[in-house]
């Protein structure tokens, strides 16, 4: 018979210890994993929404609508772009709550994954809505009935200002969730047209103060600043209100919908997409990485894409000589009903 | 017949006068929303404005809204920051059961003064904030100007929240006859 030689049997300490480094050494490899995570993709460890697992699991609450009962569709993904009136050199926010900059150009994106549509809703700057304040200090100290792109002057010009920016459009559209913002700065417009090979518009406004090429009548891929003129400038202009703007930024949005979607469709893989972000990164503030905005882009392809769709209201100047866009409440909540709820049964 | 060209004509001024209006507003920001909406003479009429907010703050007056902002930044209680004498006015100006070291900063503008004569009275202002107050809260303006040493002067103010959240603040005599530019408004509330 062969002796096999037993072991010693440790003491208790001894397996204290041995415990105490195995939970060292498993502690120690969980946060080098984190930290070479963080190294190799910073932007990943950011506070990317990653979708509420509970919702998942417990049905959603129904609203009552004309009658019928309707729940949120589920196969949602909503992005609020905008377009801020602050350059990326801009550091007067650096010294304010109050200077984040204006956000000029709103557009609600609607992604239903269901329906295979991609539906942009702009909002009017002027829109009327409870945006919130930030006293002094920067402390919340309440909210006010004012204009929309307001809120985004609040907070420090970066992802405060862009939430309160969000959430003054989600109160606008009775709190549906926004859960993505993507904002981009003046600078941005530029870089944004030329990374896109350039839009081709029809000049239907005088812009040769801008520029001498930029005459009535003429179609024109605009190129660098072109751009920014274009969508930007409203005043002395044959009609200056930013209803006029809007409706140019809108032509801007088709032709460059159109661009991309041309290449979307005819390009074999994403790659062009990485160099497009590349070159635009540095004037975004985002909360989604641009992997994500790819693969969204490249995902929804072949998704129809709906017109721009524009709020019904009124425009009238309020008693402080600033127009306001009061949307049509009626209106509003139908067009929310229609895009984010569906009907049960 | 007359009457009914009159009556076009008007309308027409006034649809040119809108579509123009129209055209040319300015872009509301931030910083329009700090705005006097009033101002009131206990006894006649100014022909010029009395008090506005400054655009542009004065040096003076910048480093001064500076120098609050900076104290509070500091995590020091906001009414700590104003002479002992003038917390006996802001605690007088309160309701008997604030505690006026809770008083927070919540705004702080640089302030214009036009010439005053003492036959006007007293000078009710109001302000409108970004901030809409609530009229339950407790709301303090406290004025600063430059004495003639050089030295900020703090008067606290008669403040009073109306309907639609502005601030009404009581400019009384003896102020408005020494204050001059370079003047500051310190708002507290709770």
């Amino acid at each position: 018979m062969k002796h096999v030689p037993l072991r010693e049997n440790p003491g208790r300490r001894t397996i204290i210890k041995r415990l105490l480094i195995s939970v060292g050494v498993l502690a120690v490899c969980i946060a080098g994993a984190i930290w070479i995570g963080h190294y190799l993709d910073p932007g990943r460890g950011q506070d990317e929404p990653r979708g509420d697992l509970d919702s998942r699991f417990t049905s959603a609450p129904a609203v009552e609508y004309n009658g019928a009962q309707y729940t949120p569709k589920k196969n949602l993904t909503t992005i609020l772009l905008m377009g801020t009136d602050h350059y990326t050199d801009d550091t007067s926010a650096e010294d304010s709550y109050r200077n984040g900059g204006q956000a000029d150009f709103l557009v609600l994106v609607v992604i239903d994954t269901q329906n295979k549509t991609i539906t942009p809703i702009q909002i009017d700057r002027d829109t009327m809505a409870r945006v919130t304040i930030l006293g002094v200090m920067g402390d919340k100290t309440g909210t006010r009935n004012a204009q929309i792109c307001l809120a985004h002057g609040f907070g420090d010009g970066k992802e405060q200002s862009c939430l309160l920016q969000r959430d003054a459009v989600s109160g606008l559209f009775f709190d549906v969730k926004i859960p993505f913002y993507i904002a981009m700065r003046l600078d941005g417009i530029s870089a944004l047209n030329d990374a896109a090979g350039g839009v081709t518009v029809t000049i239907k406004d005088d812009f040769t103060r801008f520029d001498p090429q930029m005459q009535i009548g003429s179609t024109l891929t605009l190129q660098g600043k072109q751009a920014e003129y274009f969508v930007r400038n409203r005043k002395g202009m044959e009609v200056g209100t930013n209803e006029a703007r809007a409706k140019r930024q809108t032509e801007y949005w088709d032709a460059l919908v159109q661009t991309m979607d041309a290449q979307l469709r005819t390009q074999e893989d994403s790659d062009f997409l990485h160099v497009f972000f590349k070159k635009i990164d540095p004037y975004l503030v985002k909360n989604l990485t641009s992997g994500r905005i790819i693969n969204e882009l490249w995902k929804d392809r072949d998704y129809t894409r709906e017109s721009m769709i524009h709020l019904s209201g009124e425009y009238k100047i309020g008693e402080d000589g600033f127009m306001e866009f009061h949307a049509d409440e009626a209106a509003l909540k139908a067009l929310v009903m229609r895009l984010f709820y569906q009907k049960v049964g | 017949m007359k009457r009914k060209w009159i009556a076009l004509l008007v309308v027409l001024v006034l649809l040119t006068g809108t579509a123009s209006a129209l055209a040319e507003t300015n872009s509301k920001t931030t910083d329009d929303m700090t705005r006097i909406v009033a101002i009131e003479t206990q006894k006649g009429k100014p022909g010029a404005a009395l008090i506005w907010i400054e655009k542009e703050a004065s040096d003076k007056a910048e480093a001064q809204i500076e120098e609050v902002k900076t104290f509070v930044e500091q995590k020091n209680k906001p009414a700590d920051y104003f002479p002992d004498e003038t917390k006996k006015e802001i605690t007088a100006l309160t309701p008997a059961d604030t505690d006026i070291a809770k008083l927070k900063l919540s705004e702080v503008v640089p302030l214009g003064i036009g010439e005053y004569k003492i036959e006007f009275g007293m000078v009710y202002c109001t302000f409108r904030f970004p901030t809409e107050f609530p009229m339950d809260k407790t709301v303090i303006g406290v004025v600063g100007y430059p004495g003639s040493d050089g030295k900020m002067i703090w008067i606290a103010l008669e403040t009073s929240v109306d309907n639609n959240g502005d601030l009404q603040l009581v400019f009384p005599i003896e102020l408005m006859e020494k204050i001059a530019h370079e003047a500051v408004l310190v708002v507290l509330s709770n």
